[in-house]
């Protein structure tokens, strides 16, 4: 078997096993075929951890494999790694360049308005990247809300945008990723309903009255922002049927009950579904 | 155990019970086909473990350590014995087994349950009531399985209980377990534990039971959706409209002071 079949198998199964422990299952993937290590680590979305910026009074921002280097993480407020990294390795980090560092900056403000105003908490962090020495860009939005062990949420935005030639528009790829967690352990009865969805999403803009650095910055930013928050509320809503009436209606089809009221309860989640995927 | 063995185990048994074929042939690719007979081992131990339904035509039987025999699998109540397909879940060479020989408290007990599940459960469920060898106990087992690949989703209920016959006394599980992937991954687990208790009637107990792990269920719906999942993210901010971000930020949160002052 080649390594892009394991690759693909190994996807396969991280797509099937429980969502709960996607960490441990990666790892033991990655132990029976180490070759497919750096493919699985970018393609399997796991939750975000947390670092503090010890360079911004120890604000916390959020951790992923594309801003990790080595064993460290690039904070987005002081752009600095931490745990600290050596001279010599710091020649190698990668770091966006000085315009995409200003527009980096601007996402990061704009999205903290953001989360404010959605998530009334939580953590936000953006890294961009840039692409082959172009106007081009790629990056990703991250967000994170987790009141406790019960209910967590990550969001995960990974972002390209790509010139067209004359420099007239704009193509942004969104590539986001919901990570669901909600639990509720009682002694009586255990629940828990985790997991993941995935929505592709790609818009041209026209840009303009962008002759500044500072007005390309409040284009992107502006732009990024409102494809996000779209996408999040479509997403947020695609979450609500799935873990509240999706999986009700597979328990419903297990134990089919004779009883007129349960049966009523489960037209009436039909019709829910039916006018979500109107949407 | 190696660790190739316990890395398989760990994978086997996460699976969603319905998807357990896929979850072979990934197995099977990331092992270049060499640990065939081992995977189909620790599938067989799973299968036994969950209780699975194994069918014949439209005949369902269930598989677990309780009715083994040698590399076989017999039905008490049906008085049947026959060979599985791990992978497939399918009977073959099935015959009739006389030496099975079933007590009267297990056939009454069957005979109660037939009714139960009948009027609770699907057309597919299967159940059966298993002695537990050098006891007076009793294993109630209720399996209903369901999938549709094809709409992105699997699910699998297992309710099982002990009776003993000479205590008067029943303790049972309930797990439901539900696979959602339609551009993504989700997974609904449930679990509930019947604490030791005196019966005269343990289908009586079963049912009410089950009903109360039912109303629990839909209660804890209910809350997760309404209290959890409503308090990570809002549907709209505060101010009920979406953000004008053409208008930039440092205006916007001018607005929205203002709007909060109002």
């Amino acid at each position: 078997m080649s390594v892009d079949e394991k690759f693909d198998a190994a996807c396969e199964l991280l797509y099937r096993l429980d969502p709960t422990k996607v960490k441990s299952h990666l790892q033991s993937l990655i132990a029976l075929e180490p070759e497919i290590a750096e493919g699985l680590l970018s393609t399997i979305d796991v939750p975000l951890t947390v670092k503090k910026d010890s360079d911004s009074n120890n604000k916390e921002f959020l951790c992923c494999d594309y801003n990790r280097d080595i064993d460290s993480h690039r904070s987005p407020w002081s752009n600095t790694y931490f745990p600290e990294l050596s001279a010599k390795d710091l020649e190698e980090s990668p770091f966006p360049s000085e315009p995409l560092r200003a527009l980096e900056l601007a996402c990061n403000n704009s999205f903290e308005l953001y989360r404010d105003l959605y998530y009334e908490g939580g953590i936000t962090s953006t890294y961009l990247w840039d692409v082959d020495e172009s106007t081009d860009f790629a990056g990703i939005i991250l967000f994170k809300k987790a009141e406790s062990e019960d209910a967590k949420w990550d969001s995960i935005h990974v972002i390209s945008a790509t010139n067209d030639e004359d420099g007239n528009q704009v193509t942004y790829n969104v590539t986001t990723t919901v990570i669901l967690h909600l639990e509720n352990l009682s002694k009586e009865q255990q629940l828990s309903l985790s997991g993941n969805l995935t929505r592709e999403t790609s818009k041209t803009v026209k840009l303009r009255n962008v002759s500044t650095v500072e007005q390309l910055v409040h284009a992107h930013s502006s732009n990024l922002g409102s494809m996000v928050e779209d996408i999040e509320s479509k997403l947020r809503s695609m979450l609500e049927v799935v873990y509240f009436e999706k999986t009700l209606d597979i328990y419903n089809v297990l134990r089919e009950s004779n009883d007129a009221s349960t049966k009523l309860q489960k037209e009436q989640h039909s019709e829910l579904i039916e006018n979500f995927q109107k949407l | 155990m190696s660790d190739f063995e316990k890395i398989v185990r760990d994978i086997v048994f996460d699976s969603p019970v319905e998807e357990i074929s896929l979850v072979y042939d990934n197995l099977q690719v990331l092992s270049d086909g060499e640990s065939k007979q081992q995977i189909v081992s620790i599938i067989q131990d799973f299968n036994e473990k969950y209780r699975v339904p194994v069918t014949s035509g439209k005949d369902r039987y269930i598989v677990s350590e309780y009715n083994k025999s040698g590399s076989k699998y017999y039905d008490p109540l049906n008085k049947v014995i026959f060979s599985v397909d791990h992978i497939t879940r399918e009977v073959s060479d099935l015959k009739d087994y006389t030496d099975a020989d079933s007590t009267d408290e297990q056939l009454k007990l069957a005979d109660q349950l037939s009714t139960y599940v009948s009027k609770f459960f699907p057309d597919t469920a299967a159940y059966n009531v298993f002695k537990i060898p050098d006891s007076d106990k009793l294993t109630v087992v209720i399996v209903s399985n369901k999938k549709s690949l094809g709409d992105f989703w699997t699910g699998y209920w297992l309710s099982e209980y002990i009776y003993d016959v000479k205590e008067g006394t029943i303790t049972g599980d309930i797990s439901v377990d539900a696979h959602y992937f339609e551009d993504g991954n989700v997974r609904f687990k449930s679990s509930a534990a019947l604490k030791p208790t005196n019966t005269d009637s343990p289908v009586v107990d079963i049912k009410q039971f089950e009903k109360q792990f039912e109303n629990n269920l839909i209660e804890k719906f209910q809350y997760m959706n309404a209290t959890q999942f409503k308090g990570l993210r809002r549907r709209l901010p505060v101010t009920r409209a979406k953000i004008n971000w053409g208008q930039g930020i440092g205006n916007y949160r001018l607005g929205r002071d203002a709007a909060q002052d109002a």
